[in-house]
């Protein structure tokens, strides 16, 4: 099993999220977490991530258990819901910002390879707010995925999109993540947005996570 | 147990020694309080302690009111109403708070004294009698006067950040004035209120020069009093331990009151402002020119005056050095403040445990500790540390046995403790505004906390940084009680310049200090008001 | 950048804070260190004077006499001060108790100062003298009307007196003198009477009180010597207006004196420089410096062949208490607690 959690209890203010929950991916699967706002959808990346902890239970990756590390120290990626770029940084700062422990070559290596991948190779030099919401979630991606992550998390990544958008960036974002094999999760509201790139759904019921159906390609 | 590990990190190490430390000097509190009652306490409890009570209460009572008035008029005008010169009276207004509330006191009491301008003026157009303004009342006038921009500031602040859209529909749901005032502005604006009342309630209380020259028998007089009149510490710390409940009481009050946190909508809507009429511009304009007259103008013109007249007795060699000794130890100690700040605020931004959280309130508690009681506590403590440090001293051979106790780090260290929370305050809304998302986006992208800090958190604090810097700064070089004693020997800040001057006898002589302080001070007032920020302030 | 700016911060810190325990300390061959509450240029001059004759530097350290006495209690045995110099022998008193002093014998000292200036037990030295006088508008009281302290608790004085708040030493002195000469009931009999008549809650300093008799707020008022002699040389020309037209009158001299006090210096009990020190002290209390030390302040010299300044001159000579001052110390506490009980403020 590539990422496996066992017997997970999270309670938040008093308020039971989940309890004795267990969950498995493979590698390289895409998993969607479906659920109103407020199910606790996001609660559950937040503890993968390591940005919140739980109470009981264990998190394995790669047969490692990482329960008790601080996210950084975990190689978990997360694109956030408001994206988060750092402002005061431009495009190619924010990619080189996760890899800057690498030796030079591959640091600039790496980042070409992002921003070709995620097409932003002529908006390198911009800002942040100089980009579009679909732009800026493009830089939220490469900046994530640049550090290989073992696991990739996107919390609602469609919801602050116009619907027009929505299908390119689905295909967009299908594409991407099967180039690259990467091992991801994300957290959305609409069952449309799942079926169209997840290979499995879930959602939190009786406070454990459980599988909604495979999709059939 | 892997789990506790998780919680030794650099901010909560940090948070943890100034918890110590903080702890020791209540510590010290209790052991004073606990010995035995001295002949002069008695004689204080007996006939002193009701009038130093009902004194306090009565000061801080008028105080309150009057800076709450002043403050709230001129953040309502400033905010809701445009007509000429508005923008400048946005930041002038704010200025009375580079005049510190000693130097207006002796300003005022020198003015109504019989020989001062007023009385001369009086006298000259044929009225004998002479106002009497070294009283509790003209006090808390002064007080007012110079206080007032804290609950100004905040009002503003807070104004501004609702949008024009709550008053709207209040209008359009045929509200009248006085409805929309007691229905929506007023409720909404009371944290805000509360919260600068609260700072001027403190630094009221925390004042020494103002109540010593207009003879006001209140704590911080009566602790003086007691250490250096009649050589008692003990008694002194009693007054402070009472001094200590009193205010603590107001704190846990006004702490009560702000319970359910309004959040506000950070993006607030340029207000569209209603333009006065001309009987109305008159109006404002005399209700703004009084406050920023009577708490800015009258002082600094009076020190312009003063200075000229005896700079050849007060420029001198002496002066300079007080000046860079001033500017050096406060840059110093607001350094120190904004960092060890930074460092307890990332800790409280993360923290759910209960136990890290108490931890943090207590060690806000350290603005609520007057600074004369500071002074005792913190001398103490360093008096105990330099003798349990005796041996390490003489391994260095050095002559002096008061090494710790005899220096500037007993001040810087006071420093520190008394203003952490103004500058903990200050760097936690900025944070609030910025939200917690970059701080997280860095930590999954594999960088640790302080790097995070330095190169997400500090970049984007850094107007709030900016400001935090310059109203501690502010406060610090004002400072008088602590300085005047825990300061080591022969070291004057211009503080403690002008209130020499003034304690002997020498007012206009304290002007050329004096003047120098409000200059640095109004200076960096204008500086951090004039800044092309991006952010909304 | 960052290690850039860690670097001048901590450079930046201990430079500050050593500038100033490096500065305190003296490696010079001979040195004394005295704790004084005067501030005046002129001491300076001396210093340098008795620098120049005896190769004795002296380091001083300014702050107020409370402030002084308290540092000297806290640095205990550590202490780096020589001679201690504040006004009033009330707190001299007060040092002593503290064991901050030590014992002197000097036949110098006896020979320039009177002994009822000196401590009983050779512990401080009075320097310079200021009396406490009543100073009063000649347009509404005539000199006649005054006689004594006491007599101002009369009826014919209601709401006519103005002085200082009770809180301050020179008060609590004059309090004390008269509990050494006449004992707690008769003090207590007079101090409340004397509250009855003030004209106004005590506020203010001593010149506040001559400010307010020039103003009408109350006829007569009662303050120090100095206080009138900084005024007519003052650099306000309205202080010199009151200077010029209040007259000081020398109460009791036909009863028990005028109350005298003194500024004093004392031998700190752990200086380690004692010598030296009291070499100082001798050169103050000598002829050569008594000038020029009691003028700068307009008080008396305490050294009796040194004529006083020529506007104290003016006054006329006047009888003192006849009252070691050791005795102010001794009865201050009570004094202090007696006139907050009668309701000084």
């Amino acid at each position: 099993m590539y990422l496996e959690i066992k017997d997970l209890d999270f309670s938040f203010h008093d308020q039971r999220v989940l309890k004795d929950a267990s969950f498995q991916m493979d590698k390289g699967e895409i998993v969607a977490l479906l659920g109103p706002s407020g199910s606790g959808k996001s609660t559950f990346l937040r503890i993968l991530s390591g940005l919140a902890k739980c109470q009981e239970g264990q998190i394995f990756i790669h047969e490692e258990d990482i329960t008790s590390l601080p996210p950084e120290k975990r190689n978990v990626g997360m694109v956030f819901q408001d994206y988060a770029l750092f402002p005061h940084m431009n495009v190619k700062d924010n990619i080189l910002f996760g890899i800057e422990h690498l030796p030079r070559q591959d640091r600039y290596d790496k980042l070409h390879e992002m921003l070709k991948l995620t097409n932003l190779v002529d908006k390198c030099n911009k800002y942040p707010h100089q980009l579009s919401g679909g732009e800026k979630q493009r830089v939220a991606l490469a900046r994530s995925l640049a550090q290989n992550p073992d696991l990739l998390l996107l919390d609602e990544p469609f919801s602050n999109l116009d619907t027009e958008l929505k299908a390119g960036i689905r295909e967009e974002l299908k594409t991407i993540f099967q180039t690259l094999h990467t091992t991801c999760l994300f957290v959305t509201h609409d069952i449309e947005d799942a079926m169209a790139i997840a290979d499995s759904v879930y959602t939190i019921q009786d406070h454990k996570i459980k599988k909604v159906k495979n999709v059939y390609r | 147990m892997k789990r506790f590990r998780h919680h030794i990190h650099s901010f909560s190490i940090v948070s943890f020694l100034v918890f110590v430390l903080v702890a020791i000097i209540f510590y010290q509190l209790l052991i004073g309080l606990t010995a035995e009652a001295s002949e002069a306490w008695i004689h204080i409890k007996e006939h002193l302690l009701f009038d130093y009570i009902s004194n306090s209460l009565l000061l801080i009572t008028f105080t309150a009111l009057f800076s709450a008035v002043f403050g709230f008029v001129g953040a309502y005008l400033v905010t809701f109403y445009e007509f000429p010169f508005r923008k400048n009276f946005s930041w002038m207004l704010i200025l009375p708070l580079a005049v510190p509330s000693y130097i207006a006191a002796y300003i005022y009491g020198d003015m109504f004294s019989y020989t001062g301008v007023v009385s001369r003026f009086l006298r000259s157009i044929g009225i004998a009698s002479q106002i009497d303004v070294m009283s509790l009342f003209g006090a808390s006038l002064v007080f007012a006067f110079t206080l007032y921009p804290y609950v100004f500031m905040t009002v503003k602040s807070s104004l501004s950040k609702q949008s024009n859209e709550l008053y709207e529909s209040a209008k359009l749901l045929k509200a009248s004035k006085v409805r929309v005032w007691t229905r929506v502005l007023l409720p909404l604006t009371r944290p805000a209120l509360v919260a600068g009342t609260l700072l001027v309630i403190l630094e009221t209380l925390n004042d020494y020069g103002v109540v010593a020259y207009f003879n006001v028998r209140v704590f911080s007089f009566a602790i003086f009093d007691a250490w250096f009149r009649l050589g008692d510490v003990l008694a002194a710390i009693r007054l402070s331990g009472v001094m200590l409940l009193i205010v603590f009481g107001i704190v846990a009050f006004e702490r009560f009151l702000r319970r359910n946190k309004v959040y506000y909508t950070l993006q607030g809507r340029k207000h569209v402002r209603e333009e006065l009429s001309n009987k109305g511009k008159i109006l404002a304009y005399i209700a703004l020119a009084i406050p920023f007259l009577f708490g800015f103008l009258i002082p600094i013109g009076y020190l312009i005056y003063y200075a000229f007249v005896t700079f050849e007795k007060t420029l001198n060699i002496d002066l300079l050095f007080v000046t860079v000794n001033t500017l050096s130890i406060s840059v110093l100690a607001t350094l120190i403040t904004l960092f060890v700040a930074l460092f307890v605020v990332n800790l409280d931004r993360f923290a759910k445990n209960k136990v890290l959280k108490r931890m943090i309130q207590f060690i806000t508690l350290g603005y609520a500790i007057p600074g004369a009681v500071l002074a005792v506590l913190v001398t103490l403590f360093f008096l105990g540390v330099d003798r349990q440090f005796r041996w390490l001293y003489e391994w260095f051979h050095t002559d002096k046995n008061l090494v710790l106790s005899s220096s500037l780090v007993m001040l810087a260290f006071a420093y520190v403790l008394r203003f952490l929370t103004l500058a903990f305050s200050n760097i936690e809304s900025t944070y609030q505004k910025i939200g917690p998302s970059y701080t997280e986006a860095s930590y999954t992208l594999g960088h640790g906390k302080l790097k995070t800090l330095w190169k997400v958190d500090v970049p984007m604090l850094k107007e709030g940084l900016i400001f935090a810097f310059v109203i501690v700064f502010i406060d610090v070089v004002k400072e008088l009680p602590l300085t005047l004693i825990l300061r080591p020997t022969n070291y004057d800040t211009m503080a403690t310049k002008a209130y020499q001057y003034a304690s002997d006898e020498m007012l206009h002589e304290a002007s050329l200090p004096g003047l120098l302080l409000v200059l640095v001070s109004g200076i960096m007032i204008y500086f951090i008001t004039h800044r092309k920020n991006r952010r909304v302030k | 950048m960052r290690k850039i700016c860690l670097l001048g911060l901590v450079t930046l810190t201990l430079s500050v804070l050593s500038a100033c325990t490096l500065g305190t300390g003296s490696d010079e061959d001979r040195s004394i260190t005295l704790y004084s509450d005067r501030h005046y240029e002129s001491d300076q001059d001396l210093f340098d004077q008795f620098e120049e004759e005896t190769g004795i530097k002296v380091n001083v350290v300014k702050a107020s006499a409370d402030e002084l006495i308290t540092r000297l209690e806290q640095e205990g045995s550590d202490t780096e001060a020589d001679l201690l110099l504040v006004a009033d022998a009330g707190r001299l008193h007060r040092a002593k108790e503290k064991e901050l002093l030590g014992e002197v014998d000097s036949t110098l000292l006896e020979e320039r100062i009177p002994a009822i200036y000196q401590d009983s037990d050779d512990m401080w030295f009075g320097l310079t003298k200021r009396a406490r006088v009543l100073v009063y508008h000649p347009d509404r009281v005539s000199e006649e009307d005054l006689s004594t302290y006491e007599a101002l608790g009369e009826e014919e004085w209601m709401n006519r007196v103005v002085i200082r708040s009770s809180t301050n030493i020179y008060n609590q002195s004059m309090i004390a003198s008269m509990l050494a000469l006449h004992g707690e009931e008769y003090v207590r009999n007079f101090v409340s009477s004397l509250v009855d008549n003030f004209a106004r809650t005590p506020e203010g300093n001593d010149r506040d009180q001559a400010k307010a008799v020039m103003a009408g707020i109350g006829d007569v008022a009662v303050l120090n010597t100095y206080y009138m002699g900084k005024m007519a040389f003052s650099s306000d020309s309205y202080e010199v207006e009151v200077a010029e037209t209040l007259r000081v009158f020398f109460p009791n001299q036909e009863t028990s004196g005028t109350h005298v006090n003194v500024s004093a210096i004392g031998l700190t009990a752990h200086s380690d420089n004692r010598e030296d020190a009291i070499l100082l002290m001798e050169f103050l209390a000598s002829e050569e410096a008594q000038s020029s030390f009691a003028n700068a302040n307009y008080e008396y010299p305490v050294n009796e062949n040194v004529d006083p300044h020529p506007l104290l001159a003016s006054w006329g000579d006047f009888r003192a208490q006849d009252l070691s001052l050791t005795q102010l110390g001794i009865y201050a506490n009570e004094a202090a607690i007696l006139m907050d009980e009668e309701g000084w403020e």
